[in-house]
């Protein structure tokens, strides 16, 4: 019989379910600091990325019951930090993440969906990511960070922000090219 | 971190165990989803009921064969529509894609694509459903639904006599310079034709011919700008 801790995040999830609350510290030790990597990511610096992430937990906690078993725990919990952290964002530092209505969130995209990699030297990608990430707005930095940094792949991140796939595929591509022209502008106009 | 980790768990678990903090039951977002789903489709049907309404009165009281008269027709079908009963609908589709959003069928696609789905079915399941509402406008006619229904169909029905610019109905009788049209509802008025008329036809109008009269109300008749006569069914 598996240990508690070889078992699976939905294994676990269904153990809580059941009324075992002291197996809920598992998922807080296996998820608590992807959540708080992918807060500092994706929140400013004057966010307490902290105590985000501790009502994040509270609130899977909460509603640990609507969790279906059957599907990744991942997406789910990731989904929830995506709420609390978009509503620290507008709430207490009076900021828009993105509007109501976003053509691509509408319309196909026109174009044949390229993967995010294409031919962007990933090296170079991860150090532009460090330094630049704060300068994106949360449209573009959001999907960024959970391809990049939490390794989702385009499903998830769709799950995660409820958002179109091919729109992930688009913001992901709007993005790199963003950075892409900070690190040109930086370099004064010289390509690398 | 390993200590912040730790940090965060125990105020997590602490609350759990002291009951500041508790899972809400299985039959709390049972209930929520059976509610979103009941209200989802009661949502449709009250949209398709308004659609089917809104194609029905506009196909018979002869708004919709406006376009055939031009431009001032076209206009006239603008000026007759149901605008109030037309926002609601777009108001209930809207809500309707709200929560078909909060499924993965929907969201992981563009919003195009379930608009259009929604927008396709309300459409062809209103016009299929259009005919029902003839036994209802007969109904509030004669009185016989309760106060409120036969308020809604006489209020929505056919545009009131002086600001109505088209006419359907069939010719019961033939009058010089003119016709006495009844409508679906049995309401008669009398129509008068001039040189300028323009009649869109094959063959002169008949006894029994079912037309479309685009004009103007004077008060005690219709001044016809243009006839439509209808093909019989079956031709």
């Amino acid at each position: 019989m598996l240990g508690m801790h070889e078992r699976t995040d939905e294994e676990v999830a269904r153990q809580v379910q059941g009324g075992d609350t002291e197996a809920f510290g598992i998922l807080v030790e296996r998820y608590e600091a992807r959540l708080m990597r992918y807060a500092r990511r994706f929140l400013p610096e004057s966010a307490d990325a902290e105590d985000l992430v501790q009502e994040t937990f509270i609130k899977a906690y909460e509603n640990i019951r609507s969790f279906d078993a059957k599907r990744r725990f991942s997406p789910w919990i990731y989904r929830i930090a995506h709420n609390e952290f978009v509503n620290a964002l507008k709430k207490y530092l009076g900021m828009r993440t993105v509007s109501l209505f976003n053509l691509d969130v509408f319309l196909p995209p026109l174009f044949a969906r390229e993967t995010a990699d294409g031919e962007v030297n990933q090296k170079e990608l991860r150090e532009e990511l460090d330094r630049k990430l704060g300068m994106l707005s949360a449209k573009y930095r959001e999907p960024l960070v959970l391809y990049y940094y939490e390794n989702m792949d385009y499903r998830e991140i769709a799950d995660v922000l409820k958002i179109p796939i091919s729109t992930v595929g688009v913001r992901l591509s709007r993005g790199r090219a963003i950075l892409k022209s900070m690190l040109t502008d930086e370099k004064g106009g010289r390509t690398v | 971190m390993e200590r912040n980790v730790k940090k965060i768990k125990d105020n997590i678990l602490t609350r759990i165990r002291s009951g500041r903090v508790t899972m809400r039951p299985k039959w709390h977002f049972v209930l929520k989803a059976l509610l979103a789903v009941v209200g989802g489709v009661l949502l449709l049907f009250a949209t398709l009921y308004l659609i089917s309404f809104v194609v029905f009165v506009t196909r018979q009281t002869g708004v919709w064969f406006g376009p055939g008269f031009g431009s001032p027709g076209f206009g006239a079908l603008l000026r007759a529509l149901p605008w109030a009963l037309i926002l609601l609908s777009l108001l209930f589709v809207a809500i309707l894609e709200v929560l078909a959003r909060r499924y993965a069928f929907a969201y992981r696609r563009p919003l195009l694509y379930s608009v259009t789905v929604i927008v396709v079915i309300v459409l062809v399941g209103g016009g299929l459903a259009a005919p029902l509402h003839r036994t209802p406008f007969r109904d509030a006619r004669e009185h016989r639904l309760p106060m409120f229904a036969e308020r809604f169909y006489r209020d929505f029905g056919p545009p009131p006599l002086p600001s109505r610019e088209l006419y359907r109905g069939v010719v019961t009788e033939l009058v010089p310079g003119g016709f006495v049209l009844e409508d679906f509802q049995g309401a008669t008025s009398a129509v008068r034709t001039t040189p300028r008329t323009r009649v869109i036809g094959e063959k002169p109008l008949a006894i029994g011919d079912e037309v479309i009269v685009f004009g103007m109300s004077t008060g005690t008749d219709v001044r016809a700008h243009g006839i439509r006569v209808l093909p019989a069914p079956g031709e």
